[in-house]
């Protein structure tokens, strides 16, 4: 895999169908290249997958929640994928969650419903397109 | 703003979101009927009712539907605020009747602009909105 590629690998983490393709659609015209975990658990199994410029998370999420995988990941043995960037995409943007995840090392934290447009400006500038 | 024209993929996943918003609809209908036999406002129905109005808040504006979204994330911190289990179950029956209504319009492809001015519409944001500028004790 050559560097270029792995700069446009996104993990996106979410369970609601229509945004996880909404997403998909919109980063793919953009040129990355989208894997979509349906649940927490499968986001952790594809962690070591590919390496990722960038893994976007839903919170509220069947089997593990998002900050159940932003713990796994941050307290993973690699380097490579404890440093990666994180965007934070969820329908819970109340002050207590966004610190929370400041804490976490979330780089960035967008609230659902978003613009898609939006959504690709943050990603790009997230993995500095 | 999204162009929803612009590509055939973009108008499908419109078209398919706007398809589920009627399978919301039957979901709805199924709670209102649970309401009606029920005859009262249980704990189980007003979780049904909460997932229902949390999934369309968290992505109808993304499709094109503000006012949808505006109206459901409105429902869905009323049910966060508890404010609902003091609801008479009428009113719950008629805030059901509010949100179909709002899903049959989306259903058509507009945005239910109109269903923000229901007078018990208003109510309820006005209570959230108090509840949620409230100092913490």
């Amino acid at each position: 895999m050559n560097e270029e590629s792995v700069t446009k690998e996104i993990l996106l983490a979410e369970d609601e169908e229509h945004i996880a393709k909404l997403v998909s659609f919109k980063l793919g015209k953009e040129g990355f290249s989208v894997t979509i975990a349906r649940n927490g658990q499968e986001a952790v199994d594809l962690l070591e997958a590919k390496p990722w410029c960038l893994v976007i998370l839903d919170i509220m999420m069947p089997i593990k929640t998002g900050w159940e995988v932003l713990r796994v990941l941050r307290e993973h043995p690699k380097e490579s994928i404890k440093e990666l960037s994180v965007l934070m995409l969820t329908a819970k943007g109340l002050h207590k969650e966004v610190a929370n995840a400041a804490e976490l090392g979330v780089q960035q934290y967008l609230k659902k419903p978003f613009d898609p447009n939006e959504l690709a400006q943050v990603v790009k500038k997230l993995v500095n397109l | 703003m999204i162009d929803w024209d612009s590509d055939p993929e973009l108008k499908k996943l419109k078209e398919d979101y706007v398809n589920s918003l009627r399978q919301r609809r039957e979901v709805l209908a199924g709670i209102v009927n649970q309401l009606k036999a029920e005859s009262k406002n249980t704990p189980e129905i007003r979780e049904s009712f909460q997932f229902v109005v949390h999934k369309i808040a968290g992505t109808a504006e993304s499709y094109g539907f503000p006012a949808l979204t505006e109206l459901t994330s409105a429902l869905d911190d009323y049910f966060d605020l508890s404010a609902v289990a003091e609801l008479q179950h009428t009113d719950l029956v008629n805030v059901a009747s509010m949100v179909d209504k709002a899903l049959e319009i989306a259903s058509n492809g507009e945005d239910p602009v109109v269903v923000l001015n229901d007078n018990l519409f208003q109510k309820i944001s006005v209570a959230v909105e108090r509840a949620l500028s409230a100092p913490k004790t």
